[in-house]
């Protein structure tokens, strides 16, 4: 499941930094929007944009590989936003799909519209502020986690078929990479997550399907992955 | 000479050991205390019970508290003309006597955290690199102890303990300020005598126009009947209790002038109660209407004074709001600036510290009456525009030059701009969400991983661990800390000499005062290694 396209709807203050954000990162950036003059604002810097209304027909996305595919809703009108998500659910099943939430009331009707992924921009905001307030090298790590120009990263391995890890312990496993990367958690095909530090977690058997979540820097991460298989 | 000399220099190092040693054992008892959940559970029980007004048990508590009390007093009329039996007089000499006096220790205890103001003398001379003073935390705690035991509730609180000692009889009486105790489990008793006490003139000219009709109509009425054979009023004592009966308006009636000049008297007097009466109650009334507002505004901001620290979040649009519930959630204090009268009664019914006032003006900070550099533990500036955050941060800064300051960013571009008005971190909501997505769309399962990790509904966290003195005197190193065997994960250590980050450090690194562990596990486990690691090798 790895992500090639991003389609990005609305072109508002917060659509505007997820494009800026996502743009270099994957094979294909379009946007969509309701008025012309974003459209052209996109395509004058270069850009790829479509008009689109909250009707029903979304045939141009019918020929896409959905599990290539990543829609996010980022419309500024919160009705509408909640609109286009449920329209592509129902059009698309297996849709990714990521909504941008104003307020929490917005967040759970976004949820309950069929969104994978709900941010809540308050949400995020205060939790940001609150973990600089009360955590600062915390924030500082995670900011580095996030930040493409550092080295730390956070990576998730599947564990495949033939993989020296399966049937090992999972503790044991983090004892045997510990010098080079951390390894957090486990998230099973159930999509159960086991951390490592957990009674449950450090006791789990990997199985095939499993995914191992690890912080790392680049060069281990990647010596790591190649381990795995 | 140089006998002695070594003789003192060897008593002074004894004297310095002892007193190292008795520090050691107070900063780790207070360690021990502080990190005890179920030390911190027991006592954060008793602190609802007794003090904490929106816990749902404590009117329970109450309602029991008022029956002990009625049922004392009852027992003293009582006995008065009846013998009470012997089951009664030990209910009311021992039983409720003790209930007190357990109450009585139970609020000592919990009013403070001794321990917190151990801690904080600790950390404090940590931070400034000197030695920790035990003798000024003990006097500090002391001191707080204190402040509650000189208080007015607590002097009732003793003095109602006091019939235990039911051998001397003087002591006796005092059961009456059991009564009194009632205040204690009423907020509204409180509320009538403070809104009250601010119409003192009122009263006081009702008093001196009261006292002058009784006065003068005493006078007149022992003048107008004391001379009639008739008349009950023979003296000047059965005149000022007519007085005092009629104007009060009771009019008992077994003293009533018979002359018609005394009954021309009694008019006048009659219709002055009525008026004393009208203007006793306008006075509540009013009293009630005008003061209220402004009696929960002079008790807000005594209530901020005495906050030891808190956040001073200016403005409460949404982000305001989802970042205080999050922070009073977390047990930290807040209080909330805003020239929005309907935002501030938002902030008070999220039982928030709120002030209708202007946090761009030098006059706000006046009439806090606060201190910037103790109190206020960092300023959010979460106005409405980037103008008004730049313009508050400015007010703050001519203020207090160091105080942290964080800010949310309206418009990219005035980054800069806040960043000079000196706020250090500046948060960009469109940003953050922006890479969020990007985070998401890309390694959707680590994203959410790290979410639950973090999240404030989770049994995980992710903390930070600042090395002390009681760590390093018995961890030199990581390895010793047997972070491993605490079932917790190092994700890495800030280093304070070289202010550098090393992630995941090998067992070797060695620790440094001022150091911060940066560490991922179960929130109990990590409670459960706080304490161990605080724990001196002595004390273990």
């Amino acid at each position: 499941m790895k992500t090639h396209d991003v389609k990005v709807f609305g072109f508002g203050e917060f659509a505007r930094e997820i494009v800026a954000q996502v743009n270099d990162a994957y094979r294909s950036v379009c946007v969509y929007t309701l008025d012309v003059t974003s459209k052209e604002e996109v395509i004058k810097n270069g850009g790829e944009a479509h008009l689109f209304d909250l009707g029903d027909n979304w045939d141009e996305f019918n020929d896409l590989a959905m599990d290539e595919t990543l829609f996010i809703c980022a419309l500024d009108d919160d009705a509408s936003n909640v609109f286009l998500t449920i329209s592509l659910r129902d059009q698309f099943p297996d849709a990714r799909l990521i909504a941008i939430a104003s307020t929490h009331e917005h967040a759970s009707k976004l949820r309950l519209a069929g969104a994978h992924k709900v941010i809540s921009k308050l949400q995020a905001t205060a939790d940001i502020l609150i973990e600089v307030l009360e955590k600062p090298v915390v924030t500082h790590i995670i900011q580095d986690i996030l930040d493409e120009e550092t080295r730390l990263k956070t990576v998730q391995v599947p564990l495949e078929e033939g993989s020296v890890y399966i049937d090992k312990n999972l503790y044991d496993v983090s004892l045997e990479v510990e010098r080079e990367v951390i390894i957090l958690a486990v998230v099973t095909l159930e999509m159960q997550t086991h951390f490592v530090f957990t009674a449950k977690g450090s006791k789990h058997i990997l199985e095939v399907g499993d995914v191992l979540v690890a912080i790392g820097y680049d060069e281990d991460l990647e010596r790591f992955k190649r381990s795995v298989k | 000479m140089s006998k002695k000399r070594s003789h003192n220099i060897s008593s002074d190092s004894y004297k310095e050991r002892y007193v190292g040693l008795f520090s050691r054992i107070v900063v780790s008892l207070a360690y021990f205390l502080e990190t005890s959940p179920r030390y911190q559970k027991t006592k954060r029980f008793f602190y609802n019970i007794l003090e904490n007004q929106t816990y749902p048990y404590k009117r329970y508590f109450d309602i029991f508290m008022m029956i002990l009390i009625f049922s004392s007093v009852f027992i003293l009329i009582r006995e008065v003309r009846h013998t009470v039996n012997d089951f009664w007089a030990i209910f009311n000499d021992y039983i409720i006597s003790i209930i007190f006096l357990v109450e009585y220790v139970l609020r000592f205890w919990v009013i403070n955290d001794s321990s917190a103001i151990i801690i904080k003398q600790y950390e404090k001379d940590e931070l400034l690199q000197r030695k920790f003073r035990v003798g000024r935390a003990l006097f500090k705690v002391l001191l707080a102890k204190w402040q509650y035991v000189s208080s007015v509730a607590a002097t009732i609180d003793l003095l109602a303990i006091m019939p235990f000692f039911h051998e001397l009889r003087l002591l006796r009486l005092f059961i009456l300020f059991r009564v009194f105790k009632i205040f204690r489990y009423t907020q509204n008793m409180q509320y009538f005598a403070s809104i009250l006490s601010n119409k003192r003139f009122e009263f006081l000219t009702l008093l001196t126009f009261a006292s002058v009709v009784i006065f003068v109509s005493s006078v007149l009425i022992y003048v107008m009947e004391a001379n009639n054979t008739n008349s009950p009023i023979n003296s000047l004592f059965d005149a000022f209790y007519w007085s005092i009966v009629t104007i009060s308006t009771v009019g008992y009636g077994d003293v009533t002038p018979i002359t018609q000049e005394g009954q021309s008297v009694a008019v006048v007097v009659i219709i002055a109660g009525i008026a004393v009466l009208s203007f006793a109650t306008s006075i509540v009334v009013t009293s009630f209407t005008e003061k209220l507002d402004e009696i929960r505004e002079n008790k807000m901001l005594s209530d901020i004074r005495k906050l030891k620290h808190f956040y001073l979040i200016c403005g409460y649009g949404d982000v305001a709001q989802q970042t205080a519930s999050k922070l009073r959630r977390s047990g930290r204090n807040v209080v909330v600036l805003d020239t929005d009268h309907t935002r501030i009664m938002r902030a008070k019914e999220n039982k928030l510290y709120a002030l209708c006032l202007d946090p761009a003006s030098l006059s706000t900070y006046h009439t806090m009456g606060i201190d910037l550099s103790e109190q206020v533990s960092a300023v959010l500036l979460l106005r409405d525009s980037d103008v008004l955050n730049v313009y508050t941060a400015l007010t703050i800064r001519h203020m207090m030059h160091k105080l942290k300051m964080l800010g949310i960013l309206h418009e990219k571009g005035n980054r800069r701009k806040l960043e000079i008005a000196g706020v250090k971190s500046v948060v960009y909501a469109q940003e953050i969400v922006g890479i969020l997505s990007k985070e998401y769309s890309g390694k959707p399962i680590a994203f959410e991983t790290m979410n639950l990790l973090r999240a404030e509904s989770s049994s995980t966290d992710m903390v930070e661990i600042v090395v002390d003195d009681i760590i390093l005197s018995r961890s030199k190193s990581l390895q010793a800390l047997e972070i491993r065997q605490h079932r917790l994960i190092l994700v890495g250590i800030s280093k304070m000499e070289v202010e550098a980050f090393m992630f995941n450090p090998p067992d070797d690194t060695l620790l440094s005062k001022g150091d911060i562990l940066v560490l991922v596990g179960e929130i109990s486990m990590i409670s459960e290694f706080k304490l161990h690691i605080h724990q001196s090798k002595r004390f273990l």
